[in-house]
């Protein structure tokens, strides 16, 4: 009976994606939906191969439970159930479209992705309690704690819905410059100073150099949280 | 009266980009807080019986982002039917 809750959250996850996808493709075309969807995948599995690597939390209680072979899901990509990364694309998704085009659309970037990562750590405080004491996952180590939930991943969903806000808005939707990243990419991409529209492979280029250079921010700023809560 | 092909496809175009808003706002997010209802109620907690506080403030503060979502969105496609 157990497993049948793993098989339920992990075929839900994958069905509620697939309505996300249809929206940002009626909202804003296949390009921009694509691009939100495998980045997704890409800018969430370091961390959480990190995250499982590294002892914080664990995955598997349902292996072997179903079939001998079973690792506990039915996806996965290396050591990460496909739908957690399926979890994390229908938050960052639906943060995205409330703040950027509903509720904050004449605001600045920065506030509309702020609001973004913290609806999207509202929503985990939904997500994670549920899922974890169902053993969906399980934390592992000590750690300052909400219900039993480290203080520190709630650090990493505002960090990690915040941080691909920006890097979506600023690359996909349309290509702008992000000021840090400015002087860098003039050199090695030869940007120029007012960038609104770039061939796709520039996009991507910039899409993937982006995500590698925040994702090595939000892994270090997550990991000074788990150190210090 | 026939509209003009090009006007006809923007005002498709509109139609489409508010219907994409409203299917990841309220279809996923209301899809999302379902299903995490079901789990629960599989589970050792009962969202009916045992709720954690932390679910209800959170449904507390997604829900109203829901309605005022969607309110928007339904105000922005009266204002544009207004002005056709």
């Amino acid at each position: 009976m157990i497993v049948a809750i793993a098989i339920i959250a992990e075929l839900g996850a994958f069905l509620i994606a697939g309505i996300v996808v249809y929206g940002l493709k009626k909202r804003y075309g296949w390009t921009v939906a694509s691009f939100f969807l495998l980045g997704s995948i890409l800018w969430t599995t370091p961390l959480e191969t990190l995250g499982i690597s590294t002892g914080s939390y664990s995955y598997s209680t349902f292996a072997g439970s179903l079939f001998p072979g079973y690792a506990g899901y039915l996806v996965w990509i290396g050591i990460v159930p496909l739908w957690i990364e399926m979890g994390w694309f229908i938050v960052s998704a639906s943060s995205f479209m409330i703040f950027h085009d509903v509720l904050l659309p004449r605001s600045k970037t920065l506030a509309a992705a702020l609001f973004a990562g913290l609806f999207a750590v509202d929503l985990d405080l939904m997500i994670d309690p549920v899922a974890s004491s169902n053993k969906l996952w399980v934390w592992l180590g000590p750690s300052l704690s909400i219900l039993g939930i480290p203080l520190y991943n709630y650090v990493g969903w505002f960090l990690l819905i915040f941080l691909y806000d920006i890097i979506i808005w600023n690359t996909v939707i349309a290509f702008r410059q992000i000021k840090v990243l400015s002087f860098v990419e003039r050199k090695l991409f030869s940007m120029k100073d007012s960038v609104s529209s770039v061939s796709l492979s520039k996009k991507l280029t910039g899409f993937l150099f982006r995500m590698f250079v925040f994702e090595i921010l939000a892994i270090f700023l997550i990991k000074a949280a788990s150190v210090v809560l | 009266m026939a509209l003009p092909k090009s006007a006809e496809l923007e005002v498709k175009e509109k139609a489409d980009k508010e219907t994409g808003s409203r299917i990841v706002i309220f279809g996923a997010l209301a899809s999302v807080i379902l299903w995490l209802i079901v789990l629960a109620e599989g589970g050792p907690i009962k969202p009916f019986t045992g709720l954690p506080m932390s679910f209800l403030y959170s449904v507390g503060i997604t829900l109203p982002v829901i309605f005022l979502s969607v309110l928007a969105i339904a105000r922005t496609g009266r204002e544009k039917n207004k002005t056709h």
